[in-house]
């Protein structure tokens, strides 16, 4: 069951993420739990697809750039250094956006916890 | 034109199953073949097209169910003729229960099994469906487990349309969330529970229209998991035409609504779950309007360029998919069916707004139980 719009949005940038923290998660439950077996086929195979989607968004993006010169504009009254920094915008606004999400259902499910432990 | 499932005629013995898997029951080994603790619930309203799949694919699991009982809820079609014909309980109430959750909790204090398998008329298994979802109650905090869904059929706009979403969300989406241990929902149409649990929590809930997301929110606020197991393949029969998908999407959107505002405040007291809802109704309504009216709006304006906005995320689609597909050989199949994915998640979007605004602003919650197919 999928709502809304299935694979756009902060939402595939959040699985990214979680998919990213998984070695993570995984060496820290391998230290701290003596019978935790590494998951490399489960950890390996979800890396190797967030992987793919990065670099096929970043084909996808010179492509685009190639095709439709998107950021022609951007080139030509801009640095090095400015032209890179336009073109990661989108995926820092993305980000940026993510983060403050989470922060907010994070201090909301902090007040929640502070209310029920007041009995409020 | 493409099934990823038999017909019933397929079924005949020996057993064509999906997956290039043939199998004799007969030949199976003693040893799997056992009787299982489990009584799988089978809710029926007209069903007499596909019943006869389903319920043979039930029979020619590798793990034999103790007792199979089919609802005929109110069918006015021949399904319990059917079902008797194949050896297999029907029970039927008074009338209609308006629900498939009524029907299911009719069933329930008819169960005697420690276990209840939830299936759908219109969904049939892989042999070893039920063996491979019965490994997760190994873990005795486990209510619920569910499996990988793909259509049985993928002929038209829709069905296809569905089978990239599903590709793509049981590839990846779904295995993230399994590996955080809070799969989002215990999907309806084939799902494992403990008997106790269901008669701890009343039965299916019948005050949303996704009784399925309310119960598996629900073990999470108890304590208890939910394992999603990917191994363990249905093929359910999804919307062939727009209407039946317009009301299924209608259904699916109403409940996941009416889902987070009856556990909401639960919902923040589980980690990794309140941040998938977040997202999910972040991109839901703000992405989707974003979608459907800003695209537009820029694109007439400013540039037709911004048409590439409807695309420009194909990789997160294309890639779980086509790793999906191609280990299924269905690597043609899946690419043709991406432009119908495109189509469905904009009716999706729509549908999802529309029912933003009838729960929220207008107060209008959806209350009718309308088939999918």
């Amino acid at each position: 069951m999928n709502i809304g719009l299935p694979g756009a949005g902060v939402g595939g940038l959040y699985y990214l993420a979680c998919t990213s923290f998984m070695p993570i998660k995984e060496v820290y439950l391998c230290l701290t739990k003596p019978d935790h077996k590494f998951r490399y086929r489960l950890v390996i195979s979800q890396l190797a697809i967030a992987s793919g989607i990065v670099l096929g968004l970043i084909v996808m993006y010179l492509l685009l750039n190639n095709i439709f010169g998107l950021d022609l504009s951007l080139a030509d009254n801009a640095g090095s250094e400015s032209l890179l920094f336009y073109s990661l915008l989108p995926v820092l606004i993305s980000l940026g956006l993510l983060l403050v999400i989470l922060s907010l259902i994070e201090v909301a499910a902090f007040f929640a916890k502070k209310k029920a432990k007041s009995g409020g | 034109m493409f099934d990823t499932c038999p017909s019933s005629q397929e079924q005949q013995k020996p057993v064509r199953l999906t997956d290039n898997i043939e199998i004799d029951e007969k030949d199976l080994p003693a040893d799997r073949r056992g009787l299982c603790p489990v009584t799988v619930i089978v809710p029926a309203y007209n069903e007499a097209d596909c019943i006869a799949d389903t319920v043979n694919s039930l029979l020619a699991q590798t793990l034999v169910a103790e007792e199979i009982i089919v609802v005929d809820d109110g069918s006015t079609d021949n399904t319990a003729e059917i079902c008797r014909g194949l050896g297999v309980t029907v029970i039927a109430p008074p009338e209609n229960t308006g629900s498939k959750a009524g029907a299911q909790n009719y069933a329930l204090s008819q169960v005697k099994t420690p276990y209840i398998l939830a299936i759908d008329a219109d969904t049939t298994l892989k042999p070893d469906a039920l063996e491979k979802l019965f490994r997760a109650m190994d873990d005795p905090e486990v209510v619920a487990a569910c499996g990988f869904v793909l259509p049985q059929h993928v002929n038209t706009l829709w069905e296809r349309g569905r089978y990239v979403e599903y590709l793509m969300a049981f590839t990846f989406y779904k295995q993230v969330q399994e590996y955080y241990e809070k799969p989002l929902i215990s999907s309806g149409c084939f799902s494992l529970f403990r008997s106790d649990y269901l008669r701890q929590i009343g039965g299916w809930s019948l005050r949303t229209m996704a009784e399925d997301m309310d119960l598996t929110w629900t073990a999470y606020q108890l304590g208890k998991k939910v394992r999603f197991i990917p191994d363990a393949v249905c093929y359910p029969i999804e919307p062939r035409n727009f209407n039946f998908m317009r009301k299924q999407l209608k259904r699916w959107a109403h409940g996941f609504i009416q889902n987070v505002g009856l556990h909401w405040k639960g919902i923040l007291k589980v980690p990794f779950l309140r941040s998938i809802v977040t997202v999910m109704c972040w991109d839901a309504s703000i992405a989707s309007l974003f979608y459907l009216t800003l695209i537009p709006i820029l694109t007439v304006t400013v540039s037709p360029l911004f048409l590439l906005g409807y695309i420009i995320d194909l990789p997160m689609i294309l890639v779980p998919t086509l790793v999906k597909a191609y280990s299924r050989g269905e690597t043609w199949k899946a690419l043709s069916s991406i432009p119908a994915f495109m189509v469905l998640r904009v009716l999706n979007s729509a549908i999802f707004l529309e029912a933003l605004f009838k729960e929220l602003v207008l107060k209008k919650t959806l209350t009718s139980y309308e088939k999918g197919h």
